[in-house]
């Protein structure tokens, strides 16, 4: 296999893998703060799910990230693109944006999203407000996989 | 776009019907009670002692109980409408004999824990008697003598050999009951006289004694073996667990009363309630006074619930004074009201200030659209929210988030049709812009949105201090952004002279308005350091990007739930179950996923972005005197 083939595959990986530890991260730890809220009150079970599920879209951005490669490499079609040294870098750079700011930005959602749940516990209408925090701190997740999309847009194979 | 006016009540009635009073201002649901101005000088009138607390109590405690029992499908607990209680059914709820009805439901509970409860204690004791099962002697032999102690001892097994050195050495004699993988159980007589001697060297090789249990003991008699003893313990507890069954199928009896027990707590939750409203009364020696806040528009209604009360009261209303904050209530159209949930959920604007609603209800709507971008997923929703509102029926705030679906949905389906696809296959005749081919001009297209939307925040600061503080600096620098703006984008975009010339207007503004000071150097400067606030503007339009990341996401989500399923479609027979299974699960995931993050992030773009330019939030809601339920609805 060509040298642009396994960078253009390694950029892919990485985007999947970055973002997706920063959600197993984020989701992990906003899901064992409301393990512990619930261990009080279970009825809060419907509420609290979002505010888990929050920190789990860098890991979604970076499996987007990842799959757009992939078809960009025409692995679903059957016919794999002829990819030189330059473009895989290119495709490898393409991805890092989506791969670390999901990285960082899964991780510290998950915190923002924790200490909500906790709010929520104590504050059981103030369901929304945590959310929009949670969503701060998104931002820069959704911006990188903004670049990360744009750049792999403007590679020619 | 404006807060409904809100006006001050004050109602003075005669003592004898301030019971009536407050009935009627229940039911009626439209006016806030205040306390009593202390400037008044009344005295508070004393809580009539009747109390529904205890009841309510037991009330809630017994629906606790049985709510362990009742087995709610989810189509019951989702799917069935609210019921709605009229003032005949309220009474005839008050008047049952509640006391009656309870005590049996509590009896059994009381039972119920009761027997659970020496269950449990008997368990353990059969438990603990287990390993000692295979010594056959009655319990008398176990007795210690004067000369011999015996006594039943547990032993790591890994001691047993030192013990055994021991019985050698010692007045001591071993009898081995059981061994199982950790312990070994003991029978040890130990010749008193050597007692002492022997239990320290016993101390190193941690033996513990056993002894049986006071309870056991009481009950055995002296020719029972341990086996006896346990044989007779499982037969007791087979016997309870009978009793406990009974319980069991009683309470899951009782649990159909859990619908009718929900709706009386509800009412009386409402009756204590208005109890506790009495202490919003101020009293003289034959009359009691009335404060309170309400909308405008709803005193005819007022007035009307107490017309037959005329002779006995007199009602004045008038527009809150300076200094005073009244509640505030927020009125729009029927199609802009569901947005107002946006708008509460920020924090509602201050008395005398503007309603954003009806500003950002076109911006909320088309931007959770783009987001989500999936006309399928819009239909869904919005089949979804039109089955909830006609089969439910729900009403307040649940029926406002419904309706709020309900656009947000319709947006989805026709924003996904011109710029996304239905289930992932874009209608190519329809697409007026294909995000994956032209990522670049939908960019455009959410950043020119989000300019829109930040000039129009700007614009209502101005309008808004133009009508509030009349200050004529702040609205020349205000007016210098306003202009600034958009010639300096058209200028960059065009580069025709006239907008250089506003540009160059506007930044005269601000630069000259905007720091207000005496000296004319500093003045100057710092002008010229909120030019600088150009910035923060850049940064806002540019967080509108996000509707493209998030728009894009959705679709290339829907596609690649496609692809999967098309290739499960290819494993030969079982591919007919697993496609289904991907497209279907792969779509509700999206769906669910694409619509939280819509929703969030386009309420961020309204509250981070757009409010920041122009809103203050601070007001009070106007909370009502009226009738609550969670379970049920009053009419």
């Amino acid at each position: 296999m060509e040298m642009g083939l396994v960078l253009a595959f390694s950029g892919a990986a990485a985007a999947a893998i970055f973002a997706g530890i920063g959600s197993a991260v984020g989701v992990g730890l906003a899901g064992q703060a409301a393990s512990g809220v619930m261990s009080e009150d279970p009825e809060k079970f419907g509420s609290l799910l979002l505010l888990v599920a929050l920190p789990g879209t860098q890991g979604i951005y970076g499996f987007l990230s990842a799959f757009l490669v992939i078809l960009k490499l025409g692995l679903t079609g059957g016919t794999l693109a002829a990819v030189n040294l330059h473009q895989g870098w290119q495709i490898f750079v393409s991805c890092l944006p989506v791969a670390l700011a999901g990285l960082v930005s899964g991780m510290h959602q998950g915190k923002v999203c924790a200490a909500g749940i906790y709010m929520v516990a104590k504050q059981p209408k103030e369901m929304t407000k945590p959310l929009i925090l949670g969503a701060l701190v998104e931002t820069y997740a959704v911006l990188g996989l903004l670049i990360t999309i744009l750049l792999l847009n403007g590679i020619k194979l | 776009m404006a807060l409904a006016r809100v006006e001050r009540v004050e109602i003075i009635a005669t003592d004898s019907i301030k019971d009536e009073l407050l009935v009627e201002l229940q039911e009626v649901g439209v006016l806030q009670l205040e306390e009593i101005s202390p400037e008044l000088n009344l005295n508070p009138v004393r809580r009539p002692p009747r109390s529904y607390e205890p009841l309510l109590f037991r009330l809630r405690q017994t629906i606790n109980y049985l709510s362990s029992w009742r087995k709610t499908g989810l189509s019951e607990k989702w799917l069935k409408p609210r019921p709605v209680i009229n003032r005949q059914e309220r009474e005839a709820i008050l008047s049952l004999d509640w006391e009656n009805l309870l005590k049996p439901i509590e009896q059994a509970e009381a039972n119920y824990r009761e027997i659970s409860n020496e269950i449990k204690a008997l368990e353990k004791e059969r438990e603990l008697l287990l390993p000692w099962q295979s010594l056959e002697l009655p319990l008398a032999f176990l007795n210690s003598t004067e000369t011999m102690e015996i006594l039943l001892a547990r032993l790591p097994r890994s001691h047993l050999n030192e013990l055994m050195d021991l019985e050698k050495e010692e007045p001591l004699w071993i009898y081995q009951i059981r061994l199982d993988k950790r312990n070994a159980y003991l029978l040890l007589l130990i010749w008193r006289p050597a007692l002492k001697e022997i239990e320290e060297k016993l101390k190193p090789l941690n033996l513990s004694f056993f002894f049986l249990p006071e309870p056991i003991l009481k009950r055995a008699r002296p020719q029972d073996t341990l086996k006896d003893i346990i044989f007779r313990l499982e037969s007791l507890i087979r016997e309870k667990e009978e009793a406990q069954a009974y319980l069991e199928k009683k309470s899951q009896e009782f649990s159909s009363l859990l619908p009718q027990l929900s709706i009386a707590l509800d009412v009386f939750e409402n009756e204590q309630h208005r109890l506790n409203a009495h202490n919003y009364f101020g009293q003289t020696e034959r009359t009691i006074f009335l404060q309170g806040w309400i909308e405008s528009a709803n005193l005819t209604r007022l007035k009307q619930k107490l017309a037959p009360f005329m002779e006995n009261l007199a009602l004045f209303h008038r527009p809150p004074l300076e200094g005073e904050e009244p509640p505030v209530v927020l009125r729009n159209p029927a199609v802009i009201e569901p947005f107002q949930l946006i708008t509460s959920l920020y924090g509602l604007p201050r008395p005398g200030t503007i309603d954003p609603t009806l500003a950002l209800a076109p911006f909320f709507f088309i931007y959770v659209g783009l987001c989500v971008s999936e006309a399928g997923y819009g239909l869904l929703v919005t089949l979804l929210s039109l089955f909830f509102i006609s089969r439910i029926k729900p009403r307040g705030s649940a029926l406002l988030f419904s309706r709020l679906l309900l656009a947000l949905g319709l947006s989805t389906i026709i924003l996904g049709t011109l710029v996304g696809g239905w289930f992932g296959f874009p209608i190519r005749q329809l697409l007026l812009l294909d995000p994956l081919t032209q990522p670049v001009s939908f960019l455009l297209l959410a950043l020119a949105l989000g300019f829109v939307q930040v000039w129009f925040g700007t614009l209502l600061k101005v309008i808004d201090s133009l009508r509030r503080e009349r200050n004529l600096t702040r609205f020349l620098a205000q007016t210098g952004w306003l202009i600034l703006l958009p010639s300096i984008v058209l200028y960059g975009l065009k580069k025709i002279d006239i907008f250089g010339f506003s540009s160059l207007l506007g930044a005269f503004l601000i630069v000259l308005f905007s720091s207000p000071r005496k000296n004319p150097l500093v003045r100057f400067l710092g002008g010229l350091y909120s030019l600088y606030d150009i910035s923060k503007y850049l940064g806002d339009v540019l967080s509108y990007s996000r509707l493209l990341a998030l728009g894009l996401s959705t679709s290339v989500i829907a596609m690649v739930v496609n692809t999967l399923s098309g290739t499960a479609l290819k494993i030969p027979v079982l591919g007919w179950i697993a496609a289904p299974v991907v497209f279907l699960g792969g779509h509700l995931f999206n769906l669910a996923i694409s619509f939280l993050g819509g929703f969030v992030h386009s309420m961020r773009l309204q509250f981070v972005e757009f409010f920041t330019k122009f809103y203050e939030a601070g007001g009070k809601p106007l909370k009502p005197f009226s009738f609550q339920g969670r379970y049920v609805d009053f009419e």
